[in-house]
């Protein structure tokens, strides 16, 4: 399982959910257990996206996050291509390496050919693979992944996340990744199982 | 078993078509095509037209300007004040336009509330163009904003959570994520706030008066020719509804059609 | 468009279509009316401009009072009226607000000669409009007027409001507010007040002629309407 060493301790108590849960040191960390456990709630607070939550980290909060919910959300109004851009802009790249780092993602989760279409022209697998490629894009330090490979169809989700693996280790970033998947938990650093 | 509406409710819905259509034929009906050259190339015309265009199109641009922090304010707010503000919002199109045009001269009128203030400094907005565009934005703003706070509300905050974790901030989010989303809502409520600020009347003449070439827009040039040529005042009637048909024709494939394809999503 | 019979038999309310510088005397035409006739009478009021398309569409009125003879001329030409009798003369003159502006006019002139002064007149379409263009132009004079408003008591209301410095309405529609300055045309021009039956309606006739009789014409001169 894990050493004593913790990335953060996350505390949230809300009217259906009481959680509290510590991040393990490691690099990758995959995130299980049934459904209504807290699974995305977890991923939430440490997006930051809980104002009740208490997070405690231990080296500092992260500089940077990159976040794949669980229905993906895609922004509907621009291409693929700018979706992966978005959080390259947000985070205040410039120009020359944005578009040359989405070439880069967009072949990496193979869907160079639908580069310029929109959200709701491709499938979800595919709109999955943008969002993932999102999440990435600007390197950040902690990645966030809500059942990331679930609408990837069986035989290519091997490939995709030995893709994204690889990253993460090359990247150096932390990630916590909330799965059902058993091929994810297997090639996670540690698992924590998160109970009702 | 087919979608088809009962007969009753084809019949009942027949009553408004007909009720709407029917002026809208006669118009066309009645139009004297041979004096259609002269009618509108006259310098009366011509005028009201280019003033009618000019100032609709900027009390639209006035609308949107305002209108999508204002709509973005009431969307995100709960409380007391954004209660009130959304009455405000609302109020002109309760008023009768004539009413805001008295209310308008009350404000900003010479001898008015802000208007004595505007005096000193040597500017008058009754009886100007800027006056015009006034009392156009003021009954047309709650239409733009009306369309864009429903948008706004329907939208799935999630997406702005997302961009709010990639670290951009709240305005970044406004104008990279959420206006791109309600791109066809805020296009139809510019178009509606358009189409409400080019017929407005009762305001403008009140608070604006009327002047060939500097205030007086196509349907106060309409109301003036139904006392000297009623055949003319026909003429750019026709205008005023051909213009307006043509926008809505051409726009409505724009918003139907993006909106189609976010519900097969 | 009035509604005829609310609350009575058709007959009941007769509606007579005036121009609206006869806004203040109605009241005391309408009494002696109801007295001399003995049926309800409703006065409403319009640009007598507006008169002729009204008639056409139907307008339930069934007398007509015109500010000027060239409006009754086109209502006769169109046969829809009978022939008509003149009410009263009435004359242009200049108003102004209390404004320093407005108390250094002192003549048609001054008027078109002042650059600041924010004047008002009405559009000519309506008599009073038309009048006010033959006025300047037999005195050779040129105005910019703000704006053109669509009957005399909205141009006077500007002046009221303190919208506007001055404007050019009709000596009877001045007199209504004793608080403004009056300041006199030499060589103003005038304009006939006139009233006729609206062809086919009943109680044209009767009406027609109390409003030539010399209670009437009291009436008008009380409220500064000079003899036609």
């Amino acid at each position: 399982m894990t050493g004593t060493r913790v990335t953060a301790s996350v505390e949230f108590v809300r009217s259906d959910l009481c959680l509290q849960f510590d991040v393990p040191d490691v690099p990758f960390v995959a995130l299980t257990g049934p459904n209504g456990a807290g699974k995305t709630s977890a991923l939430r607070c440490l997006a930051g996206l809980e104002e009740a939550a208490h997070v405690t980290w231990s080296d500092g909060e992260p500089k940077s996050r990159g976040y794949l919910p669980q229905r993906v959300m895609l922004y509907p109004a621009m291409s693929l291509a700018d979706n992966i851009a978005s959080s390259m802009r947000f985070a205040g790249l410039d120009k020359a390496s944005i578009s040359e780092r989405t070439a880069e993602l967009l072949d990496l989760v193979d869907i160079a050919a639908l580069a310029r279409r929109r959200p709701h022209e491709v499938s979800g697998g595919q709109r999955q693979r943008a969002g993932l490629a999102r999440a990435i894009a600007a390197t950040p330090a902690l990645l966030l992944l809500d059942e990331p490979f679930s609408a990837i169809d069986v035989d290519s989700r091997a490939r995709v996340r030995a893709r994204i693996i690889e990253h993460i280790a090359e990247s150096g970033a932390r990630c916590v990744m909330a799965t059902h998947d058993p091929n994810d938990l297997a090639a996670a650093d540690a698992v924590s199982i998160l109970l009702p | 078993m087919k979608n088809r509406p009962p007969r009753w409710v084809i019949a009942m819905a027949a009553v408004p078509a007909i009720v709407l259509g029917a002026p809208l034929f006669a118009l066309l009906w009645r139009l004297p095509w041979s004096d259609l050259g002269g009618a509108l190339t006259s310098d009366a015309a011509k005028s009201a037209l280019g003033l009618s265009l000019i100032t609709s199109v900027s009390a639209t641009a006035l609308c949107v300007l305002f209108g999508l922090p204002l709509a973005w304010m009431l969307s995100t707010g709960t409380g007391v004040t954004t209660r009130v503000v959304r009455a405000l919002c609302l109020l002109p199109i309760v008023l009768p336009p004539v009413v805001g045009g008295v209310a308008l001269l009350l404000a900003f009128g010479r001898r008015g509330v802000v208007g004595q203030w505007l005096a000193d400094l040597g500017i008058q907005l009754s009886f100007s163009t800027a006056g015009v565009i006034l009392a156009q934005f003021f009954v047309a703003l709650p239409f733009f904003v009306l369309s864009v706070e429903a948008a706004l509300r329907q939208m799935d905050i999630e997406f702005a959570e997302v961009a709010h974790v990639h670290g951009a901030s709240p305005t970044r989010v406004f104008t990279s994520v959420t206006v791109p989303s309600i791109a066809p809502a805020i296009a139809a409520g510019a178009v509606l706030a358009w189409a409400r600020a080019l017929g407005e009347f009762g305001a403008t003449v009140t608070f604006a008066g009327s002047l060939e070439g500097r205030t007086q827009t196509l349907p106060l040039a309409v109301f003036n020719l139904l006392e000297s040529d009623p055949a003319d005042a026909v003429v750019l009637s026709a205008v005023l509804v051909v213009l307006a048909v043509a926008v809505l024709v051409a726009l409505r494939d724009r918003w139907f059609g993006v909106l189609r394809s976010e519900v097969q999503r | 468009m009035g509604i005829v019979g609310c609350g009575g038999s058709s007959a009941s309310v007769v509606d007579v279509l005036a121009a609206s510088s006869y806004t203040d005397v109605a009241d005391e035409l309408e009494t002696l009316l109801e007295d001399e006739l003995g049926i309800d009478i409703r006065f409403s009021f319009g640009s007598s401009g507006t008169f002729l398309e009204q008639l056409n569409q139907g307008a339930p009125a069934a007398v007509v009072i015109t500010a000027n003879g060239e409006t009754m001329r086109r209502l006769e030409s169109a046969e829809l009226v009978d022939a008509s009798i003149a009410m009263n003369r009435n004359e242009l003159i200049i108003v102004t607000a209390d404004t320093t502006i407005g108390q250094s006019i002192n003549s048609l002139a001054d008027l078109a000669a002042s650059g600041d002064a924010v004047t008002v007149v009405c559009a000519s379409t309506a008599p009073c409009g038309a009048a006010t263009d033959q006025l300047l132009k037999q005195a050779g004079l040129t105005l910019s007027p703000a704006s053109r408003e669509p009957n005399v008591r909205a141009t006077l209301t500007k002046v009221i409001l303190g919208e506007a410095d001055a404007a050019i309405v009709y000596r009877t529609d001045a007199q209504v507010r004793p608080d403004l300055r009056f300041v006199e045309i030499t060589d103003t021009v005038d304009v006939v007040g006139r009233a006729a039956s609206v062809t086919g309606k009943a109680n044209g006739a009767n009406i027609i002629e109390v409003l030539g009789s010399a209670a009437a014409a009291e009436i008008l001169a009380d409220a500064g309407f000079s003899a036609p």
